[in-house]
């Protein structure tokens, strides 16, 4: 069920009515059972693999508070290895046997198959269960924070379960922090009308940017960068901008909608996005894109490793860079193009991290207005640029796209004009809210006006457009035929 | 127990909530009225455009002989031919990327005000092919749900939800803004050449035949089937003269496509023409009478509507 | 060495590394709220404190610090030992 669909619509509406019948102490035991449906909804098996996630974490997780101090280390590596055992296999199974084979190429088709899809018969078709990185994640940052000392172990498996499996994060984040959220379960959640008010604005806010700005920019960017050959570099650079664009508001647009989602419930989820198209440099850059997953990287992955090589100096830092970010862009999916794509992130911080003082003399020389616009510029150009690695299915493919940027001169592609104009209305929209609230947020207030009607005027604005303009299925394609 | 009741009654509880709720939803119920009264306004008074074919097949024409299908029958079959060498009225109903849920909404439309005396019936490879942007793409019908019960059985199979969501006056009009506001204008008359319906297409294809299989087989929709013999009874029942026609393929086949052969069988039960030109000789050896490899350009579209018209003759 | 004394220093090796002569440390700041001081500057401001005070932290202490005061109780027993 994805937030965005009427099943979940209903799933929602029905779950929050009686959340707030149950008596306070059990409502968390409500969120576990509607937790593990929305979980089982569509496929009901691989909550097998989840469930004994949660187990060794939460056994291992107390055996190395309360037992020997000499068995501390076997429990916990025995749990991170199991956690991170079962994210490899389910998720870079495929990948390793499809290198394998591509390597030795050992099929070659003459004929092309009306409709079906080209297999290959050497995958291992395996599937993911749902949100498994995002449960793994957190469960290896909850062993990690009782191993450090920092934090006690949870002694109810009820309240771990309901922690790593709770339903608005658990398909895209954020992602949570133990300590963060287990002390709001055992809190009385009363009705607040404050909380639910504030909640569905942000849903109303998440949907407008999901339904109304990415989704219809990805009709454009699909129809493009799915079939770069046939398109003019022009083109191709426009699709590659919008996809910047795309990517934000849809991700963003879904982690509103989980916080949302938390906040009728009464929970605060910790803030994943903050601006970060109007960041002025990739570094200040990725402390505002997913934040709860580049913390999470930088707590538990970049710090110790810079930690334990800090007698290279300045390289350490350097290495913990790369050593990250291409992890990261290898969490996002099995595939080269990601290593790519989280090289290039490292490779620029790396230059960033070098020139920082220069580039900060610089900075007092030019007016701040142009220092603003320059800074975005350049983190929009240099994100998309590596984007088009981590949208394309090769790094092959990806350097064909960029050569044809700036070889292949031709018209901008508009087939359907509607699409086109909706896209630019969209982008328009969203920069308009980002730049009053990073620059002007005192100003124009109209989402927070003061008077009810205005207030109320602003979120039927977003559903009427959602409406007049939000994508609910394929009703409007753009349809290709090469 | 005693809790939930102060919550109920102290300032910022339940009813305030819902008092809070239903004023917010008052409001967005009246706007979603008016602008989709708007909507439905500019809408019905278009006079070119896409959506203007649709409504104008569904509410206006009046034609003897209707050609129905997707691209396949917009772009190959020519109505002044069939006017001219039939001596009856004609039109081309077809749309672009159209499924059989498209044909069988507008020919309920159709028959809610007159019986056509001819209506041809373009089915393609794949036709009845499981596919979930068939049931997205229904979407253009739904303007029609209000005011054509007719047409409603059909709609309502884009999915579980769609009466429900078409509670919304705007919903209906979903991304056509533009659309209908342009279509309010003359300027999709400039930019696209439009014969009774029939869009020409102006390439010329130069490129070797393929080969396409046809063994591995597709997975079938049987609503698309069951919308397939309803359109067939529908015009047993209103005495229409019904052809169902395969148009040429600039494409070389092993085996044949399963929905094209269980049209045919279809068909046959019925005692309905089918007639398969994707095997005709003529096509297959001029690459020039091809816009690309399934549609054929003006020339093609010639040939092709008067061999059909050719066949219709000996057989009458 | 007295914790005041600790604490000039460390101004001093904060305002070197994270570049902002602005800093003025006490016992409660933080990564939060001193401006430069970040997941970058962390292992430079590490890395320099060791080298002044001349003393080597185990990663379990580094991780361990919340503020400037327990870094400087780690200081001031590493200096003592």
């Amino acid at each position: 069920m994805i937030f965005t669909s009427i099943p979940f619509f209903l799933f929602f509406i029905s779950f929050a009515f009686l959340y707030y019948i149950f008596p306070l102490r059990f409502r968390w035991v409500w969120i576990l059972a509607s937790s593990l449906f929305f979980y089982m909804y569509g496929n009901p098996y691989s909550i097998i693999i989840i469930a004994s996630i949660i187990f060794v974490t939460w056994f291992c997780a107390l055996r190395m508070e309360k037992g020997p101090s000499e068995k501390v280390t076997p429990y916990f590596l025995f749990a991170i290895i199991i956690n991170i055992a079962l994210l490899v296999f389910f998720k870079y199974a495929n990948f390793f046997t499809s290198t394998v084979f591509d390597l030795t190429n050992i099929v070659n088709t003459q004929v092309f198959h009306a409709g079906a899809p080209y297999s290959n018969p050497f995958i291992l078709n395996v599937i993911a269960p749902l949100g498994l990185s995002y449960v793994t994640f957190q469960a290896i940052g909850y062993l990690i924070e009782i191993k450090r000392g920092n934090h006690k172990a949870e002694g109810n498996i009820g309240y771990l379960s309901t922690f790593l499996l709770f339903f608005p994060k658990i398909i895209a984040g954020p992602v949570e922090r133990a300590h963060h959220i287990l002390p709001q379960l055992k809190q009385y959640k009363p009705f607040n009308y404050d909380n639910i008010s504030k909640g569905l604005k942000l849903i109303i806010w998440g949907l407008f940017k999901k339904l109304v700005i990415a989704d219809r920019l990805s009709i454009y960017v699909d129809a493009v960068l799915d079939n770069a050959g046939h398109h003019s570099g022009t083109s191709i650079s426009i699709a590659v901008i919008f996809y910047v664009f795309q990517m934000y508001a849809d991700f963003s647009g879904y982690t509103d909608m989980a916080l949302g989602i938390s906040k009728v419930l009464g929970f605060d989820l910790l803030q994943n996005f903050n601006r970060p198209l109007l960041a002025k440099s990739i570094t200040e850059f990725w402390r505002k894109w997913h934040i709860s997953l580049s913390t999470w990287f930088a707590d538990y992955f970049y710090t110790p490793i810079a930690i334990s090589k800090r007698d290279w100096g300045i390289w350490s830092v350097v290495y913990a860079f790369f050593i990250t970010f291409i992890t990261l862009g290898f969490w996002h999916g099995a595939n080269w193009t990601f290593v790519v794509f989280g090289a290039l992130q490292g490779f620029i911080l790396t230059i960033e991290f070098f020139t920082r003082k220069a580039r900060k003399n610089m900075r007092k020389k030019i007016p701040p207005l142009l220092n603003n616009i320059i800074g975005t510029i350049f983190t929009v150009g240099y994100f998309a640029l590596s984007l088009i690695f981590f949208r394309a299915s090769s790094v092959k493919d990806s350097l064909i796209i960029i050569r044809r940027i700036f070889t292949i001169k031709g018209p901008v592609y508009i087939e359907n004009p509607t699409i086109i104009l909706f896209s630019l209305l969209g982008i328009f929209f969203l920069a308009l809210i980002e730049l009053k609230r990073e620059y002007f947020d005192t100003l124009f207030n109209i989402s927070t006006n003061r008077h009810w009607f205005i207030r109320n005027c602003y979120y039927c604005f977003l559903l009427l457009a959602i409406l007049i303009a939000g994508v609910f299925d394929g009703g409007e394609f753009i349809y290709f035929q090469f | 127990m005693s809790k939930i009741l102060t919550q109920i009654v102290t300032q910022r509880g339940y009813l305030y909530l819902l008092k809070k709720l239903a004023a917010f939803m008052v409001l967005f119920i009246l706007f979603d009225f008016i602008i989709g009264s708007f909507f439905r306004y500019l809408y019905f008074r278009q006079t070119s455009g896409w959506e203007f074919r649709t409504k104008y097949s569904v509410e206006d024409t009046r034609a003897d002989i209707l050609i129905f299908g997707a691209s396949r029958a917009q772009q190959q079959y020519n109505p002044i031919f069939f006017e001219e060498r039939l001596h009856q009225t004609c039109y081309n109903v077809g749309r672009d990327g159209q499924p059989i849920f498209y044909y069988y909404g507008i020919l309920n439309g159709v028959l809610r005000r007159y019986s056509p005396k001819m209506i041809f019936l373009d089915i393609e490879n794949g036709v009845f092919n499981s596919e979930q942007s068939s049931y997205d793409r229904i979407g253009v019908l739904l303007p029609f749900y209000k005011t054509h019960a007719e047409m409603r059985q059909v709609i309502e199979l884009k999915s579980p939800y769609e009466k429900m969501k078409l509670q919304s006056s705007i919903y209906p009009f979903n991304s056509l803004l533009f659309k209908i506001a342009v279509g309010n204008t003359k300027f999709n008359k400039n930019r696209n050449e439009d014969i009774k319906g029939y869009i020409p297409l102006s390439g010329e294809l130069h490129e070797p035949i393929r080969t396409v299989s046809f063994l591995n087989q597709h997975v079938l929709d049987t609503n698309k089937i069951n919308v397939y013999r309803s359109f067939i009874n529908d015009c047993i029942k209103h005495h229409i003269k019904l052809y169902i026609v395969c148009s040429p393929y600039y494409m070389k086949t092993i085996g044949t496509d399963t929905s094209i052969s269980i049209a045919k069988k279809i068909a046959h039960e019925n005692n309905v023409d089918f007639i398969d030109y994707s095997k005709d000789e003529l096509f297959l050896t001029n690459s020039t009478l091809f816009d690309d490899t399934v549609h054929v350009n003006v020339a093609g579209a010639r040939i092709f509507s008067n061999k059909l018209i050719d066949n219709i003759l000996v057989k009458e | 060495m007295e914790k005041p004394e600790i604490l000039a220093q460390l101004n001093t090796i904060f305002i070197d590394i994270a570049d902002n002569e602005n800093i003025r440390l006490n016992e409660m700041s933080s990564a939060g709220n001193v401006e430069g001081w970040d997941s970058l500057t962390h292992i430079q401001l590490v890395v320099a404190i060791e080298k002044y005070f001349k003393i080597r932290f185990t990663s379990k202490e580094i991780q361990s610090w919340k503020n400037v005061g327990e870094l400087m109780d780690s200081i001031a027993a590493k200096v003592s030992e």
